[in-house]
């Protein structure tokens, strides 16, 4: 069967097509083209065209046009749309011309780093130019190092080194900064939330580096397509941005279906297994030698898709060799010679993990399989992305899990095929965040007095370093002063460097099963809970929490555990107050988790069977919330409690989903009776100290975000609450979903309230 | 992260209410922002009996202290220690930060010192003080020019005392090598800390002892130098406890290989550990096998170099190659890996680890031996064969029995 043949029979077969929520057709589209500009260097067009390329897409000639204006330029297409020639022909017409003239590309992950420089440097020799490109990460030899300090034209890094070796030690890399001409900084769209905030300052922090050296070089970004690309790359550069986002690649005709797999437990919401339903949808691509790509969630589902490829293969006298797997843990040669087998054909069909949804180049397939729904908008058409040709048809099914979230939009697809794709946020202001970048900035450089870093406040955060011995005042500079290397000390990724190390002690020799950051700690292994790693049950035996070290042994037990942390919350301060009656707000919060004891319950029917106590100090965070005052209702105290508890489970679940974030970098509290608003309260907080703009935000999307959560809730098939909508009936009680569902309505018809 | 900052936002909010930090009031210490200090000491008590070595005066002796150890840019050198030899003088020179801001004047100073010197000395100064001067040089704005040579002191130290005194730290070198015993010395981990409080108070006492111990580190890489050169270059002994195989390859990579050659036996002779004594005795067959003494590496192997088991097999396959290779008497190589191969046998019945490998090299050399003896049977051995020295007695050393 050809692929149209195989979508219409999805369309039609009776025991499909009912669970097919979504059929969305997207036209193909003819490219649109520009001549290759007059300007550009001859070298530089002759290797283009050696290479076939004789006129550019239209938005590459755009990004020429910006960049040759001085402009900083953000470039945000599609995956395989041409993006990096956008900035390696002005780069290489640039290097071209003036050999001293320096680059640095900045890419989150190694991988993608490779790739780039291979992609560079096919280019560069194809002009015969001395042109020399060097990725600087953490395997780059040390005799290495040095040649690529005073000779690379271009060095391709990722954020944490630049951070953490480059900046501290910008005096070794004069030359680089001395003759900077431009940064380029791809994959934008992942410098958001924490890691975004860091990225600002990083970037603060390097242009500073680069104006004590003289230099002022420009700035290309390229995005994958996000919600405000221009807003994001502002807000990382402090400087006005060109946004160039008409794609000028052609694609030909797709289709994009969303499949809810049929429900089989009403009563708890269990629906089929969404991997087993991939499963026999990938069979089908297989059987008919359909160039296919699945994504799973996890490293895990990715393996049990690639176990029913195998056999899917077997059946279809497909050598297996043709399909494979492809997750973090694989090898680099091993990702490699993959990505290479996908590029030729060689391989049929891979099931990954989103390790191959960014910018690495694997040409392009027939078919997407998302299992599960991705998380964003955007990561959603990355990943189906991975299939559409120029001209042929493609297609990309999403298969539905029964998480919240994948039930929120399959069964709203006019929630995401209406919407543009979320808005990346950021905070570089952040205090905790810009007070470490202050720290290791006040390293390289002493401060002046009249200088700028960021917001207002830095004369304040500057004293408050010399305060703690770290810098010193002196005339009109501050010095570094601390015997402490800072960078050493801020991770770009995570806003605490502090986990708790797991160590199984089931055989004679101890062995390191994994780690927990130590905010979750006291939930997850607290003494005599149940650790769940890769299947495996273990028990923690002792947590020594000074040492931050959990001590565990293999068990099989027919139970797991579950810890109760009391969270109380407590608003600081009140930054906005919302219309209505009573109004939405956000403001600064400081929260306090108090683990108390811990449940254990069995596996098949989740029966209490025991508890026991916690020991462990409580802790505290200091962040900024969003909250939400509920009316009064006129019901017993346990119930609206279960209703506060509904309501926070859904709005926390749709709440990420219009943030971008994973539903983790939210935390939920609510209080019966708030001293603050005095009335019932529901909380949403940003679980990273001092926030990342996620309070303030969803303050603004208030009246989308209750609507998506009464939405969630009320086309659950589900009867009294179920994990996909409001949690369970255990924690809700029999009445939270209605009640929930009442607030909602109440909330929702303006002036029923108050 | 925010455990990094305690009290940073209750800090903020009450500076907040407090309207900006006022200007912290310019320290009131005048005068220059950064100063010397000389002392110029007699060179017979810096040097003791023996005196300086002519080079000696073209050397720059350095050695700073830091604001931290971490390096990188934002490291501040606030005390350079610059050690001068004269005729009949040294001369101490140290340059102190009063204010951070004199760091260039001081920095223009060293330039000063810098190119005057054909050499710099440093105690670890190439992977330490230089990287932190010359960043800060750039940032400073003054640019310097390192001497044409570097000699780092860390090198020999840790070769000469690593071993013996478990540790390469210059105060230890210190008094075992130069019998200095330092009274009232700063703990060097506290030094940044002590510069950190005379910035913010003004007061200069605590860093008295500062200036004490960079002044001593600083004669004593003086000191150093010279007794350094005296045991390698000119053949003296130092005082026990030494690393006599490091100071072998000292010796050697100075090319004095009789003076290397008497070390290395001395460290084979004191030496108990085989992984070790095989080591120095591998050193001490390359420079007889450079010299062509032949009867001595023959005697090295069969003799002086020989322990127990795996050791004592490799040096039969090693004097095999030499009766073998340097005197043609495959009889006598083969003899020799004989009985290497009983106590490989030996060792193949205990289980040794390493036995199997070994058993694989003495057969193939045995292999190659024996088909030597065929083409050319004892008796007719081509006539420029000759007679080492210590046959006699080797053969009688051959045939004791394995393992022992």
């Amino acid at each position: 069967m050809t692929l149209e043949q195989i979508l219409d029979r999805l369309r039609t077969d009776p025991a499909l097509a009912p669970h097919l929520t979504a059929w969305h057709e997207i036209p193909a589209r003819a490219g649109s083209y520009a001549p290759l500009p007059a300007s550009l260097d001859p070298r530089l067009a002759a290797a283009l065209r050696g290479r076939g390329i004789e006129r550019l897409y239209s938005h590459q000639a755009q990004a020429w046009e910006a960049v040759r204006a001085g402009h900083h330029v953000v470039v945000v297409t599609p995956t395989a749309s041409g993006k990096t020639l956008c900035y390696n022909l002005p780069v290489l017409d640039t290097l071209l011309a003036e050999p001293s003239a320096r680059a640095l590309y900045l890419f989150p992950t190694k991988a993608l780093s490779m790739d780039q420089v291979d992609e560079l440097l096919g280019l560069v020799r194809a002009t015969d130019a001395e042109i020399r490109a060097y990725t600087y990460d953490g395997d780059t030899p040390g005799d290495a190092r040095r040649a690529i300090r005073s000779a690379g034209h271009v060095v391709v890094t990722n954020p944490d080194m630049l951070h953490a070796a480059i900046l501290p030690h910008h005096t070794k890399w004069l030359r680089l900064f001395e003759h900077l001409r431009y940064i380029v900084i791809d994959e934008l769209h992942t410098y958001r939330g924490l890691f975004g905030s860091h990225m600002a300052n990083v970037v603060r922090r390097l242009r500073r580096i680069c104006r004590f050296y003289g230099s002022a070089p420009q700035v290309i970004c390229a995005s994958a397509t996000i919600g405000n690309p221009r807003e994001l790359a502002e807000r990382l550069l402090e400087e006005p941005v060109s946004l160039v986002d008409e794609n000028g690649a052609p694609s030909g005709p797709r289709v994009f279906a969303f499949y809810n797999p049929p429900v089989v437990n009403r009563e708890l919401g269990i629906r089929r297994d969404a991997l087993t339903e991939a499963g026999r949808l990938a069979a089908e691509f297989i059987r008919n030698r359909i160039p296919l790509i699945a994504f799973a969630r996890s490293r895990r589902a990715a393996e049990l898709l690639t176990t029913g490829f195998r056999r899917a293969a077997e059946a279809a006298h497909v050598p297996a060799g043709r399909v494979a797997g492809y997750r973090a843990g694989y090898l680099p040669s091993e990702r490699r010679a993959i990505e290479e087998g996908l590029r030729s054909g060689q391989i049929l069909a891979v099931a990954a993990t989103n390790a191959l949804e960014l910018g690495i180049d694997i040409g392009r397939l027939r078919a997407a399989l998302l299992v599960g729904y991705p998380g964003t908008i955007a990561s959603t058409w990355q990943q189906a992305g991975r299939a559409g040709r120029t001209q042929d048809l493609a297609a990309a099914i999403l298969v539905a899990t029964s998480d919240p979230l994948d039930q929120y939009i399959v069964r709203h697809p006019e929630y995401f095929f209406g919407r543009p794709p979320e808005a990346g946020l950021v905070n570089p202001d952040n205090l905790y965040v810009l007070t470490s970048h202050v720290r290791c900035a006040a390293f390289e450089l002493p401060f002046d007095d009249n200088e700028r870093f960021g917001p207002s406040t830095l004369p304040e955060i500057l004293a408050y370093l010399q305060d703690q011995g770290i810098v010193h005042r002196e005339a009109d500079r501050w010095h570094y002063v601390a015997d402490a290397y800072p960078a050493q000390e801020v991770s770009l990724r995570s806003a605490s460097t502090e986990n708790v190390v797991i160590i199984d002690t089931t055989e004679p020799a101890p062995r390191v099963v994994g780690e927990v950051d130590l905010a979750s700690a006291p939930g997850l292994v607290h003494e005599d809970a149940i650790y769940l790693h890769l299947g495996q049950q273990y028990h923690v035996d002792r947590l020594a929490w000074e040492e931050r070290k959990a001590y565990v042994h293999r068990v099989d037990v027919d139970y797991y555990t579950t810890a109760q942390i009391a969270t109380d919350i407590r608003v600081l301060a009140e930054f906005a107050r919302g219309n209505g009656a009573p109004p939405p707000a956000h403001g600064e919060v400081v929260v306090t988790y108090r683990p108390t004891i811990y449940k254990k319950l069995t596996l098949d029917r989740h029966e209490n069977i025991g508890w026991g106590p916690i020991h462990l100090p409580e802790s505290t965070l200091h962040t900024t919330a969003y909250w939400l005052t509920v009316p009064d209702l006129a019901v017993p105290r346990d119930e609206l409690q279960g209703a506060l508890v509904a309501l926070s489970h859904a709005l926390a679940h749709v709440a990420s989903l219009f943030l971008m974030c994973d539903p983790r970098d939210l935390g939920r509290a609510y209080e019966v009776h708030s001293p603050h608003t005095d009335r019932p309260t529901v909380y949403l907080y940003d679980t990273c100290p001092g926030g990342v703009g996620f309070a303030e935000r969803l303050y603004r999307l208030h009246p989308d975000v209750l609507a998506a959560a009464r939405e969630l809730i009320a086309a659950c098939p589900c009867a009294g609450g179920c994990p996909s909508c409001v949690g369970p009936v255990l924690e809700v009680g029999a009445t939270g979903k209605a009640r929930a569902l009442q607030i909602l309505d109440a909330r929702l018809v303006p002036g029923a309230v108050g | 992260m925010a455990e990094a900052f305690p009290g940073l936002r209750e800090r903020l909010a009450a500076m907040g209410a407090a309207g900006r930090p006022r200007r912290a009031p310019d320290d009131a210490r005048h005068g220059p922002a950064f100063e010397v200090r000389r002392t110029i000491r007699p060179a017979h008590e810096v040097f003791g009996p023996g005196g300086a070595h002519p080079d000696d005066e073209g050397a720059l002796f350095l050695d700073t202290e830091t604001t931290g150890l971490a390096g990188g840019a934002g490291t501040t050198p606030f005390l350079i220690g610059l050690a001068l030899v004269g005729r009949d003088t040294v001369t101490v020179e140290q340059y102190f930060l009063r204010r951070l801001a004199g760091e260039p004047a001081m920095l223009a100073a060293l330039r000063g010192r810098l190119v005057a010197a054909d050499t710099l000395v440093t105690f670890n100064g190439r992977r330490f003080d230089w990287p932190i001067l010359e960043a800060r040089s750039v940032i400073s704005r003054v640019p310097l020019r390192p001497p044409p040579d570097h000699t780092d002191l860390i090198g020999p130290a840790r070769r000469l005392w690593h071993r013996p005194l478990g540790t390469h730290r210059l105060t230890a070198i210190e008094r075992v090598a130069l019998g200095i015993a330092r009274t009232d010395d700063v703990d060097s981990a506290l030094i940044p800390s002590l510069y950190l409080a005379y910035l913010r108070t003004g007061d200069a006492s605590g860093l008295h002892a500062v200036f004490a111990h960079n002044a001593q580190d600083v004669l004593c890489l003086v000191h150093l130098r010279r007794r350094v050169r005296r045991w390698v270059e000119d053949g003296e002994d130092p005082p026990p406890p030494v690393d006599w195989e490091g100071l072998g390859v000292l010796r050697q990579r100075a090319g004095l290989g009789k003076a290397a050659l008497a070390a290395l036996r001395r460290a084979l002779a004191n030496e108990d550990d085989p992984a070790a004594r095989w080591r120095v005795a591998q050193r001490i067959a390359r420079l007889l096998r450079r010299d062509g003494r032949w009867d001595d590496l023959l005697e090295l192997w069969v003799r002086e170099a020989p322990g127990r088991g795996v050791w004592r097999a490799r040096a039969m396959v090693e004097a095999a190659r030499v009766w073998a290779r340097r005197f043609r008497q495959p009889e006598r190589a083969v003899a020799a890996l004989e009985d290497a191969q009983a106590v490989v046998e030996w060792l193949l019945a205990t289980g040794a680890p390493e036995a199997e490998a070994l058993a694989g090299e003495v057969r193939a050399h045995l292999a190659r031996y024996r088909s030597l003896l065929r083409r050319a049977p004892p008796g007719q051995t081509p006539a420029r064969s000759r007679q080492p020295t210590p046959s006699p007695g080797a053969s009688g050393g051959l045939a004791a029995p394995p393992g022992c």
